[in-house]
């Protein structure tokens, strides 16, 4: 699962950022706007066959902070079961 | 107490100005856009406005803006629905979507209350809106009031964008929303292939051509034209306060979308109608533009490239625009600001972006040198830009 945020991260901010970890404040680390968290969140839909909200988000301070709310809305990491 | 506390919300943060030693917004101009302005009661070169034809001071169209005021008054004061829709807003209706090529078109007091209208009148929350994340803020405003999914994609993104589409049913309709030119940088957008890709997943494309239109194609019609794209289904919106030299916003469409517009998007309906001076200056524009676009367009690309070449050897990271734009990528907030300062102090007017007109740490200085500019005041900018140099 953190793989595949980070790796939806880097998609969305490839030009601009390498370093992405889990610890990345969006914010203040990688200049997320609330333009860019709609698109991470639409490819993190896309990525986990799964329907998001904003609002739902609006509070994600860190990269970490996706994953928790992801696990919360109990989204499986189903391709994890598979590697 | 709770007055001064609802007030105290709204202080300013002045550090970026302290830190610049320059506020660069609502400089005060003393004169018109002509050759030479007047900032501030000084003499400077106007790298900043529109004025892409430079046709905001032509005699022809101050004189056509004056017979106007001289026959109606300075105003209607009514909305189109009611006393505004006086002949020549009628007349010019009929012009601009012959111009632009598409089958009707309403006018709005702005371009950005035409975009902000729009799609609160067509979509609702059923809807999915696919928009470009660099879209003018009007666009994006007016897409958040419609209440539907909204997913922007990678700047001018085809691969991203189909990624998005690919996974799109489900929606009663989808809209793929666009600009021609991305003012910030001088970027045109793929809109070619953006129609062919709503043709495909059965998605209806608009386009904000408010940098194109007078600017773009070979007589000035704007994105259409220049990317040959033919029976344009989609809907088409523009500033008429750019190239076009006066103020006011287009839609443009299928008739059956503008007659149910004209009824039923509020913006329009419930909002006072542009002004005779405006529609008749818009008018003579659009006759000059007829006659002399190719003469304007030569003088606008020339000046823009020997700008572009100045902040090359100056040592400026520049964009390279496809438009007649040229923006200089700054970083962050404050150096964008300073640069501004520092042109400004060697008497050019620029325009900076800082966010959210752009993504954070991206800011933009935007230089635009309008055809109505004489060879020696272009020669003396670019002087000045090399001199300064990059910082
Ligand atoms: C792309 C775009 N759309 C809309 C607008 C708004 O146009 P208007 O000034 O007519 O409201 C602007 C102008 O700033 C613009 O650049």
């Amino acid at each position: 699962m953190e793989d595949r945020v980070i790796s939806t991260l880097k998609h969305i901010l490839n030009k601009r950022y390498m370093q992405i970890t889990l610890e990345s404040r969006l914010r203040e680390d990688l200049n997320v706007d609330s333009l860019d968290l709609l698109m991470i969140l639409g490819d993190l839909e896309d990525e986990f066959a799964t329907t998001l909200s904003d609002e739902d988000f609006s509070d994600v301070v860190t990269v970490n902070d996706i994953v928790i709310k992801l696990r919360a809305r109990r989204i499986q990491d189903y391709r994890h079961v598979f590697e | 107490m709770y007055l001064n506390e609802f007030y105290n919300r709204f202080s300013l943060d002045e550090r970026l100005v302290e830190v610049a030693g320059h506020n660069p917004y609502y400089q005060r101009i003393d004169s018109g856009l002509n050759e030479i302005i007047l900032v501030n009661e000084q003499t400077m070169i106007d790298l900043a406005s529109n004025n892409y034809l430079g046709l905001a001071t032509d005699e022809r169209v101050k004189l056509a803006a004056v017979q106007a005021v001289q026959k109606y008054g300075v105003s209607l004061c009514g909305t189109p629905i009611a006393t505004g829709y006086s002949d020549l807003y009628q007349r010019l209706e009929g012009k601009l979507a012959n111009f632009v090529g598409l089958e009707e078109t309403i006018l709005l007091p702005t371009c950005y209350q035409a975009n902000n209208g729009l799609f609160s009148s067509i979509s609702g929350p059923q809807d999915l809106i696919v928009v470009d994340r660099c879209a003018h803020s009007s666009l994006i405003q007016g897409i958040k009031a419609a209440g539907c999914k909204i997913r922007p994609f990678l700047h001018n993104n085809l691969e991203h964008l189909e990624g998005i589409l690919q996974r799109s049913a489900g929606y009663r309709q989808v809209f793929v929303v666009t600009e021609s030119v991305f003012s910030t940088e001088g970027s045109v957008a793929p809109f070619k292939e953006i129609v062919q890709l709503c043709e495909n997943y059965q998605a209806l494309p608009v386009i904000d051509d408010s940098h194109g239109i007078g600017v773009l194609g070979g007589s000035g019609r704007g994105i259409l034209e220049e990317q040959r794209i033919s029976r344009y289904r989609g809907i088409y919106t523009a500033s008429l306060g750019k190239a076009m030299a006066s103020s006011g916003g287009m839609i443009s469409g299928e008739k059956r979308l503008i007659d149910y517009l004209k009824y039923y998007c509020p913006h329009l309906v419930y909002s006072t109608a542009l002004s005779p001076a405006v529609l008749a200056g818009t008018e003579a524009v659009l006759d000059i533009i007829h006659s002399e676009f190719g003469a304007l367009k030569g003088r606008l690309v020339t000046y823009q490239q020997e700008i572009y070449q100045s902040l090359v050897k100056g040592g400026f990271t520049v964009l390279p625009g496809e438009a007649p734009i040229n923006s200089i990528q700054c970083g962050s907030k404050e150096a964008t600001f300073i640069l501004t300062k520092m042109l400004y102090d060697q008497g050019i007017l620029s325009t900076p972006f800082i966010e959210p007109s752009v993504p954070i740490n991206d800011g933009r200085v935007r230089l635009i040198a309008g055809a109505n500019l004489s060879e020696d005041s272009v020669a003396e900018a670019a002087e000045i830009i090399q001199r300064i140099g990059c910082p």
